[in-house]
C-alpha cells in the first residue's frame, strides 16, 4: 500500500495478505501523484461501493412495492364484517397469508411483477390485481382456500377460471396474467 | 342499504336526514325495469385513492359488486326513482356509488363453464340474477337483486360457486354502462355535502 493511501486506513489493514484485501487492494493502487482531494473521493467512492450496494439493497427492500402491499395486507386484517356497509365478511388470515405468498412469488419471480393493487373483496378474500392501460386482471384468494383469477379486456368476454392451491398452478396463473396483459 | 339499517335518530324519526324525494308516501312498487334502467350501490373507500382511471375504478367494482349469496337479496337503488346518491342516506354519506344498467346482470352464468380444471358435474347449474322493486317508507328506489338458480329463485344460505360468482361480479364490472358515479369522500361533513351536492 502506498503511503498517501496508507494514511486513510488503519494500520492493521496494511497487514492482511494480499489475497484478502478484496475491495483495498484497489485502493492501494491510486497513484499518489493525484491531488489530495480526487485521492479522498476516489478512496471514498471505492471504499463505499460494498457498503453503499448492501445500502441500496436494503432501501429497495424497505421501499419496495412488495413491502408496501404486504403493509397493505396486514391493514386488510383489520377490517371487521359489514366493512363494505353491505355484511360482507372481512378478509380471513388464511386468505391473507395466501395473498401474502403470492406477493412474494411476484416479488421473487425471474422478472419482478407487480400488482397494482391489493384490496378486500365482498367474498371475504383479498385481490391481487395487475393494471395494464385498460386491461385488467386479478386473482382472488378466499377464506376457504380456493383461488379464483380474472381477465378481463375491452371487447372480449370475460375469463374467469379457477386455480389449484399449489404453488405451480398459481405460477402458471401469474404467467398467464403476464401474457394476457402484455406485461 | 337504507332499510337493512334504519337509524332510530331523531333526524330521521323526522324525516330531515334524506331527502324527500326517497319517501315512498304510499306509492305502490313499480315491476317494470327497462334495459337501460341504471342501478346504483355503494363502494367503500377501501382501496380508493383519487384520480383513478376507469379501468382502475372497474377493477374497485369487480372487487365490491355483491353477488346475493349469503343474504338472499342485495339491496340497490333503481334510477328511475331516485339519485345516485340516494343509496348513501342516511349513514354511508363518505361512500362512493357505483351505477350500471339493467341489461349488466348476468341472464345466464354456468358454475362450471369457466373453470379450467376441475371435472365439470352433471348437469351443470345456471345462475342468473335478477331485480324486482321492493320500496320502503324511506326509501321509494329501494330495490333487491336475487339470485336464481336453473330458473328458481336461490333460497337464503344456499351456494353459488366461487368462480360463478366472480364471473357474475366481472361480467357487471366489465359492462361499458358500468361507472363510479361518485367518488368516496372523506368522512368529515360527509352528510353535509351529499345533501348540498357538493
Amino acid at each position: 500500500m502506498s503511503q498517501g493511501a496508507a494514511a486513510y486506513f488503519p494500520q492493521s489493514l496494511n497487514q492482511i495478505s494480499t489475497e484478502d484485501k478484496g475491495p483495498w487492494e484497489v485502493i492501494s493502487n491510486i497513484p499518489t501523484s493525484l491531488s489530495s482531494p480526487t485521492r479522498r473521493s476516489v478512496v471514498s467512492t471505492r471504499s463505499r461501493e460494498p457498503i453503499d450496494a448492501l445500502l441500496r439493497d436494503i432501501g429497495v427492500a424497505i421501499n419496495s412495492w412488495v413491502t408496501r402491499f404486504q403493509r397493505e395486507l396486514a391493514g386488510l386484517g383489520q377490517l371487521e364484517t359489514g366493512w363494505d356497509s353491505y355484511e360482507s365478511p372481512a378478509p380471513g388470515p388464511s386468505s391473507i397469508a395466501s395473498a401474502s405468498a403470492c406477493l412474494e412469488m411476484l416479488w421473487g419471480a425471474e422478472r419482478s411483477f407487480p400488482p397494482s393493487r391489493i384490496a378486500p373483496s365482498v367474498d371475504g378474500g383479498v385481490v391481487v390485481s395487475f393494471l395494464r392501460d385498460d386491461v385488467r386482471a386479478n386473482i382472488e384468494f378466499f377464506d376457504s382456500g380456493e383461488i379464483a383469477a380474472a381477465v378481463a379486456r375491452p371487447g372480449h368476454a370475460v375469463r374467469v377460471w379457477e386455480i389449484e392451491n399449489t404453488e405451480d398452478d398459481l405460477a402458471e396463473a401469474i404467467n398467464d396474467i403476464r401474457d394476457s396483459i402484455g406485461d | 342499504m337504507t332499510s337493512q339499517k334504519r337509524s332510530t335518530t331523531f333526524a330521521t324519526r323526522l324525516g330531515i336526514d334524506r331527502p324527500l324525494r326517497m319517501f315512498s308516501f304510499w306509492r305502490s312498487s313499480v315491476a317494470e325495469f327497462s334495459e337501460t334502467e341504471y342501478i346504483f350501490q355503494r363502494l367503500t373507500a377501501v382501496g380508493y385513492q383519487e384520480g383513478q382511471s376507469a379501468t382502475e375504478n372497474a377493477q374497485k367494482m369487480a372487487e365490491q359488486i355483491k353477488i346475493p349469496e349469503r343474504l338472499p337479496e342485495q339491496s340497490v337503488n333503481r334510477g328511475r326513482f331516485g339519485k345516485p346518491v340516494d343509496v348513501l342516506f342516511p349513514s354511508w354519506c363518505s361512500h362512493g356509488v357505483v351505477g350500471f344498467q339493467r341489461r349488466c346482470l348476468p341472464e345466464q352464468v354456468s358454475a362450471e363453464a369457466s373453470s379450467s380444471k376441475k371435472k365439470i358435474k352433471n348437469p351443470p347449474a345456471v345462475f342468473s340474477l335478477r331485480i324486482e322493486h321492493s320500496p320502503d317508507w324511506f326509501n321509494y328506489a329501494h330495490s333487491d337483486i336475487y339470485t336464481e338458480k336453473n330458473g328458481s329463485r336461490l333460497k337464503p344460505n344456499a351456494k353459488i360457486g366461487r368462480s360463478a360468482r366472480k364471473l357474475m361480479r366481472e361480467h357487471i364490472a366489465s359492462d361499458t354502462s358500468t361507472q363510479m358515479i361518485h367518488e368516496p369522500i372523506p368522512k368529515r361533513f360527509a352528510w353535509l355535502r351529499r345533501r348540498l351536492g357538493l
